[in-house]
């Protein structure tokens, strides 16, 4: 639950405000509700009770007049007395009847309001009989007095209608002393209500107070006294004292208010203190940058300076580079020429041991047949025709037709097969062919295994697993250029002798050549670095350190991909993916 | 069953209780029939002759009963006020307060014998010597 001190002002003020109207309300509303009460209490005794209690008082009171005018009657002999004395007697049976009146009147209103108990009831049913009796004893005494039978008269009023009387006086007593219980118990009634209705009232008019007292008591120490301290603070800080702080004693709005100016000197004296530290510190860098702005004008002409030697470096550079990689061009160039050199031996061969026995063998079947060209010029033919006979004989004519078909055969042979090769060259050394053609991978692959057969024919079983391969969109010679790369390193890892083997197929719209070998690998520690230029494992003069980099960039500028795998000791793969179609350029 | 039964009792009880009151006069009286109003006048001696020869003789009760005071308080007064009014009657000299008898039967034998008499019983008592003015009740 929230503490009180933690609502709203608003809010205290209303619980405040609220309570204390709660309190005064009931405290009215009880003596409200207590007074009615009260009042109709006392409407009781003074509108009923009172009232009737007068009313038959009255007829007490009428009665004994009656029973005091009955005896004077007796002692009346002349007939004015009785006259005067009759309508006496009259008027006060009228008096007695008026009182009955009122009483009953009365006694109907008690019965409404519920105070006419079942004991006045039977008191008054007593009464009226007894009266009856009364008025009927009366008229005997009368008729006694009127027919002179005074004697008989005296006997029955003090008799009789005595006893009458004195039922009726005390029955009617009895109703005074049951109003004066009644009313005695009303008044005591409203006496104890008036007391709880005192005490009540001044209880809560004294809660009430000092509900107050503590309400005010809080409202200026929740209100005026903070209010009092945030205006002495914030005079402070209008002096320039930011390191005032107030302390927050509650949530409500003054306590936020509290809070917020504290927030608020504390802002400000965080931004005054970095003003005036970056305001120094701008100083001091200003003067700094004075300084250095001089010594950089001076670096920046020496820079420019340098600039200039730098770029010119860098001309250089490139240009050397160009030369290194014309160097690696040759020195392809040179494998290329060894390759070529042993691969069109053979057939030269062919043609070159072909040739002198073919020179021989003309030779000697021209021999013959400028022996038989001479033949008309000698007189003695048949002499002739024998010697000729015998020198065909010797040189063996028809073996040396046959001879002359094979060697021409094998001239032949020779020639066609070095023609390939140099086709093959021919295709293979597209090397600055900058057109892109679309062309056949796998040819590209197996002139330049071609190219490199001398060195692999006695030592390395070549495995081809040829997939399905479109034509190929690119730069063909730089592409073959590649391959021999790859395949010259892969001949080279093997020390001894081993096994090459190049998968080609499609992955995904991408033609992927791989050529692995089971050489000595790659160790970890150097993979990373083998596509670095000038990195190499050669003996220095042996290779440029070049060529991985530059096939790298070969397959790069085909928006294509060169990754390596090995492992020291079983070998490496080479993975060259290639787009189909080459988009731009 | 039961219940049917105790409200045919209480019935009965209620009907004898407010049994009809008969006002009942001599044959002699000139009337068949008489109001409240002039009833009054009759019992409280207002009116004193039927016509020239035959005078007004009410009777009352002697003992005090139930139908006595439904009677008089049909008439608009309390029996004691009856007796206050024949009281007053009397002490003015103007006549005596009506005869008090003891029973019903005394009242019919009373009003049957006497010309110009006036009384009143329970209509179960009536007979045939009186003749019925008014009925009051239920």
């Amino acid at each position: 639950m929230k503490k009180i001190r933690d609502f709203k002002l608003s809010t205290k003020q209303l619980i405040g405000f609220g309570v204390i109207l709660i309190l005064m309300g009931a405290a009215n509303i009880f003596s409200i509700h207590s007074m009615r009460d009260l009042k109709f209490g006392f409407d009781r005794v003074t509108a009923n009770w009172l009232p009737r209690a007068v009313a038959v008082t009255n007829i007490n009171l009428n009665t004994s007049e009656l029973r005091r005018s009955q005896l004077q009657y007796i002692m009346l002999n002349d007939a004015h007395s009785r006259h005067v004395q009759t309508e006496e007697l009259i008027s006060f049976i009228d008096k007695i009847n008026e009182n009955i009146d009122a009483y009953l009147a009365l006694r109907d209103q008690a019965a409404e309001m519920g105070i006419y108990s079942e004991k006045e009831k039977e008191l008054y049913d007593r009464f009226n009989d007894q009266w009856v009796e009364y008025q009927d004893l009366s008229f005997n005494f009368f008729r006694l007095v009127h027919s002179g039978n005074s004697d008989e008269a005296v006997a029955l009023i003090n008799g009789p209608l005595k006893d009458a009387y004195i039922e009726c006086s005390s029955v009617l007593q009895n109703l005074v002393s049951l109003y004066q219980k009644e009313v005695g118990q009303a008044a005591e009634n409203a006496a104890k209500s008036f007391l709880a209705v005192r005490g009540v009232t001044i209880t809560l008019l004294i809660t009430t107070m000092l509900l107050s007292l503590v309400f005010a008591v809080g409202l200026v120490r929740w209100t005026v006294v903070p209010v009092h301290y945030l205006e002495k603070a914030a005079r402070s800080v209008a002096d320039g004292n930011l390191d005032v702080q107030l302390k927050v004693s509650s949530k409500d709005e003054i306590g936020n208010l509290s809070q917020s100016f504290n927030i608020m000197t504390r802002a400000l004296k965080a931004a005054r203190d970095k003003t005036e530290e970056q305001a120094e510190r701008l100083r001091l860098q200003w003067e700094v940058l004075r300084d250095t702005n001089n010594e950089l004008e001076e670096k920046s002409k020496r820079l420019q300076q340098k600039n200039k030697e730098l770029k010119e470096a860098m001309n250089t550079l490139k240009a050397m580079q160009a030369q290194l990689v014309d160097k690696e061009k040759m020195a392809s160039l040179g494998q290329l020429t060894a390759g070529i050199a042993h691969e069109i031996n053979n057939p030269i061969n062919f043609v070159s041991s072909g040739v002198s026995p073919l020179k021989r063998d003309f030779q000697e079947l021209k021999e013959l047949l400028n022996r038989y060209a001479r033949l008309h010029t000698i007189k003695a033919v048949p002499e002739e025709l024998e010697k000729i006979r015998a020198f065909r004989r010797r040189i063996d004519a028809d073996f040396l037709m046959e001879e002359i078909d094979s060697l021409l055969n094998g001239i032949a042979e020779g020639a066609d097969r070095t023609k390939e090769i140099v086709s093959g060259l021919r295709s293979f050394s597209r090397l600055d062919e900058n057109v892109i053609k679309s062309v056949d991978l796998h040819e590209g692959i197996d002139n330049t295994l071609m190219l490199l057969w001398h060195k692999i024919k006695h030592r390395i079983e070549v495995k081809k697993e040829y997939g399905y391969l479109p034509q190929v969109e690119c730069h063909p010679g730089k592409i073959n250029q590649v391959f021999l790369n790859l395949l010259n390193n892969a001949v080279q890892a093997i020390e001894n002798e081993g096994k090459i083997v190049i998968r080609t197929g499609m992955e995904d719209n991408t033609v992927c050549v791989s050529i692995s070998d089971d050489g000595r690998g790659i160790g970890p520690e150097i993979i990373n670095k083998i596509f670095d230029p000038f990195f190499t494992t050669k003996e220095v003069g042996e290779g440029t350190g070049l060529g991985l980099s530059i096939s790298y960039g070969i397959i790069q500028k085909h928006h294509g991909s060169l990754t390596v795998e090995s492992e020291p000791g079983k070998g490496s793969t080479f993975t060259i993916r290639l787009p189909l179609k080459q988009n731009s350029e | 069953m039961n219940r049917a039964f105790y409200i045919l009792i209480v019935l009965l009880v209620a009907i004898s209780a407010n049994a009809q009151i008969a006002v009942i006069a001599n044959k002699s009286v000139p009337v068949s029939s008489i109001e409240r109003s002039r009833l009054l006048d009759l019992y409280s001696g207002e009116i004193k002759q039927w016509n020239d020869s035959i005078p007004v003789i009410v009777f009352d009760y002697k003992p005090k009963s139930e139908f006595k005071d439904r009677f008089y308080k049909y008439l608009g007064k309390s029996t004691a006020r009856m007796k206050s009014i024949w009281l007053k009657l009397m002490l003015a000299g103007e006549g005596d307060p009506p005869e008090a008898l003891k029973t019903e039967e005394d009242i019919l034998n009373k009003v049957a014998t006497t010309p110009g008499a006036l009384g009143f019983v329970r209509i179960n008592k009536i007979s045939d010597q009186v003749k019925v003015l008014l009925k009051i009740g239920p």
